[in-house]
């Protein structure tokens, strides 16, 4: 039953897998007769690219830049979803709740560039914001965009308006495949409405918050790169320039394969390294885990 | 029970990859030209051909295809490059072997790929076949595609010189705080104070952030900054390291600090910065002649009594103004090492120079189409536009003699457009100049460098015009700069123009 | 169920209001924009209504030749692609949610891996080209036929499945094909539904690949077809000729493009939160 998994497995992901060899290689695409004979054919160079990286002036900037916005989107984004989650199923009028739940996912499906200009027209020195804040409180324009110590902000609250509806589905879905029982028999035992979310609904949903969890940990390194691309600007570089970002600058027009799989592998390293490790304090600590 | 699970999950696989496999085979071939000529050894094979992105303009379709196929003979098979990452895409095609005759590259995609062997010498061809090809194309155009003493393509150079960009400003509002207009940066800054004395929540400039915004030509010149590159003492300097443009950040950083600048400048893409113009909050703004047809009936629509008007390169402190023309390749063919069809392709497009063929396929057929009056084509509209509006992605080489008065008529099709052309070029002989780098053949260090350079500097600026950077720091900044390509691609051009002289 | 109506539940309706509300509004202005006229649009003056209404954005996207070609790409590539991805998500996550199953961690291991870990675009290139799905219409669906994530979810919801459920059909002899498909599915139908919208979300959005791996017109994707059609002056000035200026698109219709491919899971959603039901789990268990 799990074979044909198994063999999409291994021959759509681990078959290019040789393509991570370019991390270590200087990639001419020309090199060989054909392009796999010229991965095979390019140059060793060990660990030059992702020296490039490292040793930049900028790396620890761009580290830090990394981890304090991925650590603020996942403090402030992940109980989001989940909460939203657990208020739409409290909602007992039907066509409310659907029609909510049915709005809320929306601003996932646009662009971050479109998102960008919606920002821009409201949190922009001349936005609407900006001018209401005058207007009512005579205070001077809010940089939004160019205040060092705002746009971490709104790089947060952007992200979490565009994609906590869109996440809290996974865990409607959860929801739904609690028991009912459960559910009647608190009522009888007299358990309020809250008692019956921190009781049931949430014990209910732990291995999906787990699941999701985890996997968000993994993917730390990822602050975000489309969005921050279309959102920042050099004002901004101090404080929103992540790894991503900067490799996306140096390289611009090189078509530097090589570059590109050396950041990717050291990506996915990290990731894997957490991945495992946080699995395993889950089991030890919660007795669940992914394995 | 479970060995027959296993049994008929794999043949299921089987059969799906099968279906792929035939799926293949099939669907690449679905869209060839059913004509047939690719049987016999006499009758003329189908040639493909690869080429980059335009809009709007769909290469199987399009009623190019049947009218080069009447005037040519050939059945041409016509591939377009995405908009997105074509590089890639185009190097994993020809380095993957795809069976292309002509690849229509640009000149970044030439060098990369002549520079990798992927490409077919030329000259040879060309001597047997390209009798038109010669006659119409002027003997230095050819070292723009000649590496090693080689010929590796056919150069395509941008229709005519022109002038493309200005500052566009409101002229009603200039006119009704009797200003004359400036000619100078002093004179401009009189002008942007008296703006935004008069109206104090109109932005007086306004400017975007990406691409080279902060670079605004007319400016520019008035520091006596000219064109991208310039000879001094027999050696060509790049603008950038001038003193003249430490200057220039400087202005634009007191201008900031001023207030006569759009706060926002550097948050600003080119769309929010002509959403400022266009809806009468920003008295001034960068502006090309491309940006016509858009900007100028939405500024007439949304002020009411708003007139558009542009400035001339400002004068520096010799009185002189001047501002690069825009003249550069505008894309080079050349022939993959492993085509098919190489003297067919020569042969096709030599066919398509052939004096007569060459104006059937870019204006069409005088009389319809076109009309031609001492010289000054005017096309004959909406005809035009139907059939031949997409011609000028078709082509293969143009006749670098006929092609820059012919190409007007092309231009004539929108006339805010050619309105726009118009009003930038009026003087084109009293300030284009021509950048002295302009036709360097492919250099290494630029394609390496050039891109993520012009990012660096541009980011530079934004930041010391916003304040977040400091022009004291100037020298430390110039190291970095020359460190990151700078002094590498002022080597390469340096060197290749001393071997020009 | 209490029919009284709380302060919880005024504030939960206010709260979820606004945030369905914040949601709409742009929306709204997207929409707007797309109806209003271009001189607006430009200018920046669409809000939440159309100014100056016009229709030829729409007229553009949709009957220049090619739209619908490409919707019907899309579309095949979604609906068949969901089928077989749900089918072979199911088929491998079942078995990894026994835990007597054997080899079961290392498996979910290399899922997780392969979740990871991307060799990059060009092998994946070779790949397609080896295996002569190069400009097909299946290259945009077999790369994609397990999402690992996906694949996570679905093991997940089964091993949350009351254990007695099954053990009861086993005791009669049923085989795991049978269990799973008379028993689990069927109860399975939030964590499917849920599943499948992300499958067909992917699949209907997926843009990247089609980039590389498809070269005929005909075979474009919806996205990759609205992509293309957006070409903005300025921004591209290094790449366009002067040519091409002529021939771009309005900003009113990089707004009708956006609408055009949303709407269609617009429509498909509401159909799918039928199956979003609580109790799917009542009376199954008899013991």
């Amino acid at each position: 039953m799990s074979l044909p998994g198994i063999l999409f497995l291994i021959i759509y992901k681990f078959v290019p897998i040789y393509g991570l060899t370019l991390a270590f290689k200087d990639f001419n695409l020309f090199a060989g007769n054909g392009v796999v004979d010229s991965v095979l054919k390019s140059p060793w160079v060990g660990f030059k690219h992702f020296e490039r990286i490292f040793h930049s002036s900028e790396f620890i900037q761009i580290i830090t830049n990394t981890l304090l916005i991925s650590i603020y989107k996942i403090v402030f984004l992940f109980p989001l979803p989940i909460i939203l989650a657990v208020l739409l199923n409290e909602v007992r009028i039907r066509w409310f709740k659907k029609t909510v739940q049915t709005l809320v996912y929306l601003p996932h499906f646009l662009s971050w560039v479109v998102i960008f200009g919606l920002f821009y027209a409201l949190l922009g020195t001349y936005g609407v914001v900006n001018q209401l804040l005058d207007w009512l409180f005579g205070i001077g324009p809010i940089r939004f965009f160019t205040d060092e110590s705002i746009f971490r902000s709104l790089l947060v609250a952007s992200e979490g308006w565009k994609e906590v509806g869109w996440n809290a589905i996974v865990f409607l879905a959860a929801i739904t495949a609690i028991d009912p029982q459960l559910y009647e028999a608190a009522m009888m035992d007299g358990a309020n409405r809250f008692k019956r979310i921190i009781h049931i609904t949430i014990p209910g949903m732990l291995p999906v918050i787990i699941l999701m969890f985890i996997l968000r940990l993994g993917n730390i390194l990822n602050a975000g790169f489309e969005q921050i691309l279309a959102m920042y600007n050099p004002s901004v570089y101090s404080v929103a320039d992540v790894i991503q970002t900067y490799v996306y600058r140096v390289s611009l027009g090189q078509m530097d394969f090589s570059l590109g799989t050396a950041l990717g592998l050291f990506e996915s390293v990290i990731a894997f390294i957490i991945i495992v490790g946080s699995n395993a304090v889950c089991r030890k600590t919660l007795g669940r885990s992914l394995w | 029970m479970t060995k027959n699970v296993l049994l008929r999950s794999l043949v299921l696989i089987l059969l799906l990859s099968l279906a792929a496999g035939c799926g293949g085979g099939n669907g690449g071939k679905d869209n060839a030209p059913s004509s047939g000529s690719e049987a016999g050894g006499d009758s003329k094979p189908v040639l493909r051909i690869l080429g980059n992105f335009a809009p709007n303009i769909d290469p199987e379709r399009d009623i190019m295809v049947g009218e080069i196929e009447k005037t040519t003979g050939y059945d041409v098979q016509y591939v377009m490059l995405p908009q997105d990452k074509p590089d890639e895409k185009l190097n994993l095609e020809v380095a993957s072997g795809s069976s292309y005759d002509i690849l229509t590259l640009t000149a970044p995609q030439f060098h990369k790929l002549v520079a990798q062997g992927a490409l077919m010498p030329l000259d040879d061809l060309i001597e047997q076949y390209g009798e038109n090809i010669k006659k119409v194309i002027k003997e230095e155009s050819w070292d723009l595609s000649r590496m090693n003493g080689k010929i590796y393509g056919i150069p395509q150079k941008n229709e005519r010189p022109n002038i493309e960009q200005t500052i566009a400003y409101r002229q009603d509002i200039l006119e009704e705080l009797g200003l004359k207009v400036p000619e100078t940066v002093d004179e401009f800054t009189e002008v942007l104070r008296a703006v935004k004395a008069a109206y104090p929540d109109m932005i007086p400039l306004t400017g975007h952030g990406t691409g080279d915004g902060v670079f605004i030509r007319t400016l520019l010149s008035g520091f006596g900054i000219f064109t991208d590159w310039t000879e001094i003492d027999g050696k060509l300097v790049n603008r950038f390291s001038r003193p003249e443009m430490k200057d220039y950040i400087g202005y634009l950083q007191e201008l900031y600090k001023e207030g006569l600048l759009d706060l926002d400048w550097g948050v600003n893409k080119v769309a929010s910065m002509q959403e400022k113009f266009t809806s009468g909050k920003a008295f001034a703004m960068p502006f090309g002649w491309f940006d016509g047809p858009a900007v100028t009936p939405a500024l007439e629509k949304n002020v009411p009594g708003a007139k558009l008007g542009v400035l001339n390169p400002f004068k520096d402190a010799n009185g002189e103004a001047g501002i690069q023309a825009n003249l550069r390749i505008q894309y080079i063919h050349a022939i993959p090492k492993d085509a098919k069809h190489p003297e067919d392709a020569m042969k096709y497009m030599d066919l398509k120079l052939e004096p007569n063929n060459f104006t059937y396929l870019t204006l069409g057929v005088e009389g319809k189409h076109f009309t031609v009056e001492n010289g000054a084509y005017t096309p004959i509209m909406p005809i035009f536009t139907e059939e031949r509006g997409s011609a000028y992605w078709f082509l293969n080489g143009i006749d670098e003699y006929r092609y820059p008065d012919m190409w007007l008529a092309r231009t004539r099709r929108d006339p805010n457009l050619y309105a726009a052309f118009e009003l930038l070029n009026k003087e084109y002989d009293k300030y284009a100049r021509e950048n002295p780098a302009a036709f360097a053949p492919p250099l290494d260090a630029v394609s390496q460098y050039q891109q993520s350079l012009n990012k660096k500097q541009e980011d530079y600026v934004i930041k010391v015009m916003m304040g977040s950077a400091d022009l004291a720091d100037h020298d430390a900044f110039m190291k970095e700069w020359e460190q990151s390509g700078g002094a590498a691609i002022n080597e390469a051009v340096n060197e290749w123009y001393a071997s020009t002289k | 169920m209490y029919k009284r109506v709380t302060a919880f539940d005024v504030i939960n309706g206010v709260v979820l209001a606004v945030l369905g509300l914040l949601s709409l509004i742009p929306f709204l202005h997207v929409v707007a924009k797309s109806v209003s006229d271009d001189a607006a649009v430009i200018a920046g003056k669409v809000g939440l209504y159309p100014i100056g209404f016009q229709t030829h954005s729409y007229q553009y996207v949709l009957f220049e030749s090619g739209f619908f070609q490409s919707l019907g790409v899309t579309v095949f590539v979604t609906v068949v692609g969901t089928f077989l991805s749900l089918l072979i998500t199911v088929m491998a996550a079942y078995p990894l949610s026994k835990p007597r199953f054997r080899g079961r961690k290392f498996i979910l291991l290399l899922y997780v891996f392969s979740m990871l870990f991307y060799g990059g675009i060009v092998p994946s290139y070779m790949l397609m080209k080896a295996l002569n799905l190069l400009d097909t219409i299946w290259s945009m669906i077999i790369p994609f036929l397990v999402v690992p994530f996906n694949l996570l979810v679905v093991k997940t919801f089964f091993e949350q499945l009351p254990e007695s459920i099954e053990e009861s059909a086993e005791i009669d002899g049923a085989t795991n094909w049978r269990i799973l498909r008379s028993i689990v599915l069927p109860i399975s139908l939030p964590v499917l539904a849920t599943i499948g919208l992300f499958y067909a979300v992917g699949y209907w959005n997926n843009y990247f690949h089609p980039l590389l791996f498809i070269s005929s017109v005909d075979l474009k994707p919806l996205q990759l077809y609205l992509m293309d059609m957006i070409t903005s002056s300025s921004e591209n000035l290094s790449k366009l000729s002067i040519e091409d200026s002529m021939n771009l698109t309005p900003e009113s219709v990089r707004a009708a493009t956006i609408v055009v491919s949303i709407v269609p899971i617009l429509i498909v959603y509401p159909f799918l939160q039928k199956y979003f039901v609580q109790g799917m789990t009542i009376g199954s268990v008899k013991g």
